[in-house]
Order: C-alpha cells, then sequence, then structure tokens
C-alpha cells in the first residue's frame, strides 16, 4: 500500500482557498476496510481566525483507495 | 456495483482486440462514477453518464501508463505502473471502469471502492494492487 504524501507546511489548497497549515486541524479518522479494498482519508477542519465563520468546517478530505487485488479472468474467488 | 472483468472484454481477448504492450501498445483509462452508475461484469463500454465531474478532473478520466504483461507461473498478468490521482478535486465516487479508449472504449474492468468516498478540494489516488500472480490487476490464470 502506497503511504498517503504528507501535508506540507506551508498554504494547503482548501475550500476557502489556500490557508496555513498551521490553521488546519488534520484527522484521519479510521475507514471500513471491505473485500476489496482499504481507505484511508485524511481530513482537515479549519481552525484558524481568518474565516471565523468557516471554524470546525471541513475545508479538505483526501482519500486513498488501495485495491488489494484485481480481477482474474476466473471471476470472483478466482485466482 | 461490484468488482468484475468484464465479461465482453474476456470474448475480446480471443479476437485480439486489446493490446496491453508498453510500446505500441493501446491507450486505457480510468474514469470514476458516483453511486447512481451500475458498472458491472455486463458493462461493455465508458460513458459519461454518471461519471463524476469536478474542477480538474477531465472526462474521460485518467490516462493509464501501460507496463508489459508479464507471467507468473501459469498466471498471465497486464497491469499500469502510475497509480492514477486527481489533484484539487470535489467529488464522490463509488467505483471505476478501465477502459480501452484505443479501441471504441471498450470496457475492461470495474472497481469498487466499497462505498462512498468523498473528496473535498483534495487528492483522489487509487493506490493499484502489486503485480503478482495473485494480486494484478487483470490476471488469466
Amino acid at each position: 500500500m502506497v503511504a498517503p504524501t504528507q501535508l506540507q507546511d506551508g498554504m494547503i489548497q482548501t475550500t476557502l482557498g489556500e490557508v496555513p497549515l498551521r490553521d488546519l486541524d488534520v484527522r484521519t479518522p479510521p475507514q471500513p476496510e471491505t473485500e476489496d479494498v482499504w481507505i484511508i482519508a485524511r481530513e482537515c477542519y479549519y481552525k484558524g481566525d481568518a474565516f471565523p465563520e468557516h471554524k470546525g468546517t471541513l475545508v479538505r478530505r483526501d482519500v486513498w483507495v488501495t485495491v488489494k487485488r484485481g480481477q482474474s479472468a476466473a471471476g470472483k474467488g478466482g485466482l | 456495483m461490484t468488482q468484475a472483468m468484464c465479461t465482453s472484454f474476456k470474448k475480446e481477448l480471443f479476437t485480439a482486440t486489446h493490446n496491453f504492450a508498453a510500446a505500441g501498445g493501446d491507450t486505457f483509462k480510468i474514469a470514476c462514477y458516483t453511486a447512481s452508475a451500475t458498472l458491472d461484469a455486463t458493462t461493455t463500454a465508458y460513458s459519461s453518464t454518471n461519471e463524476v465531474t469536478s474542477a480538474n478532473y477531465t472526462a474521460g478520466g485518467f490516462t493509464l501508463t501501460n507496463v508489459d504483461p508479464s507471467t507468473s507461473g501459469t498466471t498471465a498478468m497486464a497491469t499500469f505502473s502510475t497509480n492514477p490521482s486527481w489533484v484539487n478535486v470535489t467529488f464522490t465516487t463509488t467505483q471505476a471502469l478501465i477502459y480501452n479508449s484505443s479501441k471504441s472504449n471498450k470496457a475492461v474492468a470495474v472497481l469498487d471502492f466499497g462505498g462512498s468516498q468523498a473528496v473535498t478540494a483534495g487528492t483522489f489516488t487509487i493506490n493499484l494492487p502489486p503485480a503478482t500472480a495473485t494480486t494484478a490487476l487483470l490476471r488469466l490464470v
């Protein structure tokens, strides 16, 4: 599985435009695992002062879907 | 929706329709769809109906980079070298379709994301599985 990239210090693209990383509360909530995929989600909630009306709001969400295995011509359950 | 190798694709293998060669092969793409799409083994071709829309997402999806097909034991396999990803997008997707844009957008396989995956002003990445006899993206056993 390819690990998600870390947010770099500096300005981060969000729904509010670019905001400093320090103004974001970054979380990686657990995601359900299925037979076919692993999911990693990274959520950024705004905590800065520039947009007080958006405090606590989700302003960015990244998702990584890792496909555990592909498809065989033998169909599901086949090698 | 369900993860599947499209039945039409299996038949098309017998007519040498698809070429996965790294040099001179066909161009394959992967497109993401909303929960309203009904993709499964019976899907025969790409359609823009219920494809996700977003700034920085081009209709038709991501162009994949072919890797020469290989074998491991009695299994032949095909995959792609670059994980599809879209940067600074906002959409919710539940599934994706791999298709051959060089051959009338013929469908290859459906990937299921295990539910709705919402991306907000962020990056959506599909990590393709390792190219082994039991996990490669496309396998003939």
